[in-house]
C-alpha cells in the first residue's frame, strides 16, 4: 500500500503526532467528557498540561478499524479569556505545546440545547483555520424540547460538518468519524472574534436560521433549584447528601479494605515464609509489602469517593453545592468550590487534594490543599481512640465530647489557617463566583466508572512509587544498625530451650516474649531510636520523652503506626488490639518510674496530632498537585509548627490546672 | 425595592426583585469577569430573568442558568423590562 492510499484509510492527516491527533474542545457542561469516554473507554490516560496542573485526557479512538489520538482539553467558554484553562487551550491549540500532539482536527462540542451560546465559541474555533467538525451534543434533550435545529443548514453557515449526536447514548459515533474524514477548514467568512459585539450578533443570527434559537429552559431544573440554591434548603439538602455520600464510603469501602488488608497480610506471610529469614526477608515484608499495603488500603474509599462525586457532578448538583456553600466559605479565602475537597479530607487527605482540582481560583485552589490535612481523617481515629482513651476512659460522655471536639479543633484550624495564608502568602482577590448551573439530567454510570478508574490509578501510579521509596527509607532507620539481643531475651531463649519438651506452651511464651524484648531493642537502638532521643529536647516542652518521640516521628509515615509503635515499645506487641496491651501502654513507665502518658502528656499528643501533618503519603500528593515540593514543605513546616505551639499550650494549660 | 420603582429605573442588579426580567444597561467589573460574564452570555441589551437574588443570583439568560456572586451583581446596573 503506497503512503497516499494509507493515509485516505487515517481519520485525520497526521501531523508531528505520527498518526492524526483530534482536540475536543467545548463549553464546560456539554458532554465533552462523556464523548470522550464514549469514543476512548479505558484506552486513555490522564496528563497534566504543560506549565499547569490543569489536565487533559488523552487517549486513543478505533474507528472502524482506524486509529487515532483524541485530547480531551478542559471547558472553556472562550480561547481569549483570563483564566487558565483557556490560557492552556489556546496554547494548545496554537501547537506551543511539544510533548502534546499538535491537533490535526478540532471537535467543538456543542450543547443542542444552548446553540447561541456555544456558537461564540465554535466562531473562535473555526477562526483558527483548521479542520474543524461540530458535535451537536444532546441533541436528544434538544428533541425532547421540541427544539428544530437543522444539522445542514447549520454545516453550510459554518462552513464545517455537523454531526448530530447524543454522546450519553452512544448515538452518532459512526457519522462522527466520517464528518471528521471529509473536515476541512472553513472558507465561510466570520465575525473577528476580538469583536464581541459582533460575535453575539452572528451567533444568535445563526442559531436563529438554524432553528437553534428559542430559549430552551427545563422545568424540572426551574423547580428543583427552588430548594437547592436557597439559602437555608440549599444548605440543609447539601448537609444531607454529603451525609449520604460519607455514609456511602465508611459504609462500602470497609468491605474492600479489609479484603485488601488480609490479601496483604497473607502475601506478607508467604514472601516471609518463601525468603530466608534475614535483611532481604524484613525489607520485603515491613518495608515494602507493609508500605504498599499501607496505601493501597486507601484506594477504595478514593474509588468510591471519586465514583460518587463523578456522579453527582454529572447530575449538575454540584454547581449548585459550590453556590450554596460560597457565601460559607468565602470571608475564610475559600470558594464553594472547596467544600468538597473538605469534606473528602474527613475520609482521606489525599483523595481530598486530588479534588481540589476542580476549584478554578489558583490561590483558592492552593489554600484549600494546604489546610485540607488539618481536617480529621480516618488514620487518625485510632490515635484518638487511644488517647481518648486515656484521659477520660470511665466518662463515656466527656469521651465522646473530645472526640467530637477533635473534629471542631481540626475544622477551626483548616479555616483559620486559610484566613492567614490568604492574607499573607497567598494574598490576592479572590476570584468572584461565577458559575453556570447546568440542567438537572440522569448521570453517566460509565463516565463515572471511567473516571473512577483513571482517578484510582493515577493515586496508585504516582503516591505509590514515593511512599514506596519512604516507606523503604523508614524501615531502613528502624531496622539499623542492628542490635545484639538484650541479656534478657537470650536468657529467656535459652529457658524456653529447657522447658520445650516438658512445657512446649510455656516454652513457646518464653519465645514469644523474647522476641517482643528483642523488638524493642532493636526499635531503641535502631536509627530511629537515635534520632528519638536526639528529637527529644525538641518535644520534652510537650510532655514528650524519647519513647514518645519515637512514636512521632515513626507515624510520620502515617498516623495510625503511632498506636503500633507504642505497642511495640511498652507491650512488646504491634498488636493493640491483643488483650490487655492498651492497659500496659496506659500504665508504661519511665525509668525514674514516673507515669508516660499523664494528663498533661495525653492531651498535649491529642493536640498534637489533631494538628500536625503526620503524613507522608499526603505531602508526595500535594507535591504532585501544586508540581512543586516547596508548597509540601511550607505545609509541613507550618501544620508541625501550629501543632507543637498548640500541645505546648495545652501541656501548660492542663498542668497548670493540677492534673498529673 | 418595590416592583414599581424597579421598572422606572437603571437598579444595581442586586436590588432588582426575583421574578423581574432585566436588561444589561453596563457593568463595572474586572475586564477578566466581564469578559467571562459576556462569554457566558450576559452581554450588553441582552434580557434575562432574576429567578433568584438573595445572598447570591441566579439568572436565567436565554438557555443559561447562571449563578454570581452579590459583589459582581452589585456592580451591574439593568434597565428593568418587566
Amino acid at each position: 500500500m503506497s503512503e497516499t492510499d494509507s493515509n485516505n484509510d487515517r481519520l485525520v492527516s497526521p501531523g508531528n503526532s505520527g498518526r492524526g491527533c483530534i482536540a475536543l474542545v467545548g463549553n464546560p457542561n456539554t458532554g465533552k467528557t462523556t464523548l470522550f469516554n464514549r469514543l476512548c473507554g479505558l484506552r486513555a490516560r490522564t496528563a497534566n498540561l504543560p506549565g499547569s496542573t490543569i489536565e487533559a485526557h488523552i487517549g486513543s479512538w478505533n474507528a472502524a478499524g482506524t486509529e487515532c489520538q483524541v485530547v480531551d482539553l478542559p471547558g472553556i467558554y472562550g480561547l481569549g479569556l483570563d483564566r487558565p484553562e483557556s490560557r492552556v487551550c489556546r496554547e494548545y491549540l496554537d501547537g506551543s505545546h511539544s510533548r502534546f500532539p499538535d491537533a490535526d482536527c478540532i471537535i467543538v462540542v456543542v450543547d443542542a440545547t444552548n446553540l447561541r451560546r456555544n456558537l461564540l465559541l465554535v466562531g473562535q474555533i473555526l477562526e483558527l483555520g483548521k479542520p474543524v467538525v461540530v458535535a451537536l451534543n444532546m441533541i436528544d434533550i434538544a428533541r425532547k424540547r421540541r427544539l428544530k435545529i437543522d444539522p445542514e443548514q447549520l454545516s453550510r453557515e459554518l462552513g464545517c460538518p455537523v454531526v448530530e449526536l447524543s454522546a450519553r447514548r452512544g448515538e452518532g459515533i459512526g457519522s462522527l468519524a466520517d464528518a471528521v474524514r471529509s473536515a476541512q477548514p472553513t472558507s465561510v467568512d466570520l465575525p473577528p472574534s476580538s469583536n464581541l459585539q459582533r460575535c453575539e450578533q452572528w451567533s444568535r443570527d445563526v442559531a436563529d436560521r438554524v432553528g437553534g434559537d428559542s430559549a430552551s429552559t427545563d422545568t424540572l431544573t426551574a423547580r428543583l433549584d427552588v430548594a437547592f440554591t436557597h439559602p437555608v434548603m440549599g444548605l440543609l439538602s447539601f448537609i444531607i447528601i454529603m451525609i449520604g455520600i460519607f455514609w456511602c464510603i465508611f459504609a462500602f469501602a470497609a468491605i474492600p479494605m479489609d479484603l485488601i488488608d488480609l490479601i496483604f497480610g497473607m502475601f506478607s506471610e508467604f514472601v516471609s515464609g518463601l525468603l530466608p529469614e534475614g535483611l532481604v526477608n524484613d525489607l520485603m515484608v515491613d518495608g515494602i509489602i507493609a508500605g504498599i499495603g499501607g496505601t493501597v488500603i486507601f484506594l477504595p474509599q478514593i474509588c468510591l469517593l471519586f465514583f460518587l462525586i463523578t456522579l453527582l457532578e454529572d447530575t449538575g448538583y454540584l454547581a449548585r453545592a459550590a453556590f450554596v456553600l460560597d457565601r460559607v466559605l468565602r470571608p475564610f479565602g475559600l470558594s464553594g468550590h472547596s467544600f468538597i475537597p473538605m469534606l473528602s479530607a474527613h475520609a482521606c487527605a489525599l483523595p481530598a487534594i486530588m479534588s481540589a482540582r476542580m476549584i478554578p481560583g489558583r490561590l483558592e485552589r492552593l489554600a484549600t490543599i494546604l489546610v485540607a490535612p488539618f481536617l480529621t481523617c480516618s488514620a487518625r481515629i485510632p490515635v484518638y481512640v487511644l488517647l481518648v482513651g486515656f484521659l477520660f476512659g470511665d466518662d463515656p460522655l466527656l469521651a465522646s465530647l473530645a472526640f467530637a471536639g477533635c473534629y471542631v479543633l481540626g475544622g477551626v484550624a483548616a479555616l483559620l489557617c486559610s484566613l492567614v495564608l490568604r492574607h499573607t502568602m497567598l494574598r490576592g482577590a479572590s476570584m468572584p463566583m461565577v458559575i453556570e448551573l447546568p440542567d438537572f439530567r440522569m448521570p453517566s454510570v460509565r463516565t463515572a466508572i471511567v473516571t473512577t478508574i483513571d482517578r484510582g490509578w493515577v493515586f496508585l501510579k504516582n503516591a505509590g512509587t514515593v511512599i514506596l521509596g519512604i516507606s523503604i527509607i523508614l524501615w531502613w532507620l528502624s531496622a539499623f544498625p542492628v542490635s545484639d539481643p538484650p541479656l534478657e531475651a537470650v536468657q529467656l531463649r535459652q529457658a524456653a530451650e529447657q522447658v520445650s519438651v516438658e512445657d512446649p506452651d510455656a516454652a513457646g511464651s518464653m519465645i514469644e516474649q523474647a522476641d517482643v524484648i528483642t523488638g524493642r531493642d532493636q526499635v531503641a537502638n535502631s536509627f530511629a531510636g537515635r534520632i528519638g532521643r536526639f528529637a527529644e529536647p525538641v518535644f520534652k516542652p510537650l510532655g514528650f520523652d524519647w519513647q514518645l518521640s519515637i512514636g512521632v516521628i515513626t507515624s510520620f509515615a502515617a498516623r495510625e503506626v503511632f498506636v503500633s509503635t507504642m505497642a511495640i515499645l511498652f507491650s512488646g506487641t504491634d498488636d493493640p488490639d491483643e488483650e490487655g496491651v492498651l492497659q500496659r501502654i496506659a500504665g508504661a513507665r519511665r525509668s525514674d518510674g514516673s507515669a508516660v502518658f499523664t494528663i498533661p502528656t495525653s492531651a498535649s499528643l491529642l493536640v498534637f496530632y489533631v494538628l500536625a501533618m503526620q503524613c507522608l503519603p499526603t505531602l508526595a500528593v500535594t507535591r504532585r498537585e501544586t508540581g512543586s515540593w516547596n508548597w509540601a514543605i511550607l505545609q509541613l513546616v507550618f501544620m508541625s509548627a501550629i501543632a507543637w505551639i498548640a500541645a505546648w499550650i495545652t501541656y501548660m494549660l492542663v498542668s497548670m490546672g493540677g492534673f498529673s | 425595592m418595590s416592583i414599581a420603582q424597579a421598572n422606572s429605573q437603571i437598579n444595581s442588579l442586586s436590588e432588582v426583585p426575583e421574578g423581574m426580567t432585566c436588561c444589561l444597561h453596563q457593568s463595572d467589573l474586572e475586564q477578566s469577569s466581564s469578559e467571562l460574564l459576556q462569554a457566558m452570555g450576559l452581554v450588553e441589551d441582552c434580557s434575562f430573568q432574576v429567578c433568584r437574588n438573595k445572598g447570591t443570583c441566579v439568572l436565567q439568560v436565554h438557555s443559561t442558568r447562571l449563578a454570581i456572586s452579590r459583589e459582581l451583581a452589585s456592580k451591574i446596573q439593568v434597565r428593568v423590562v418587566n
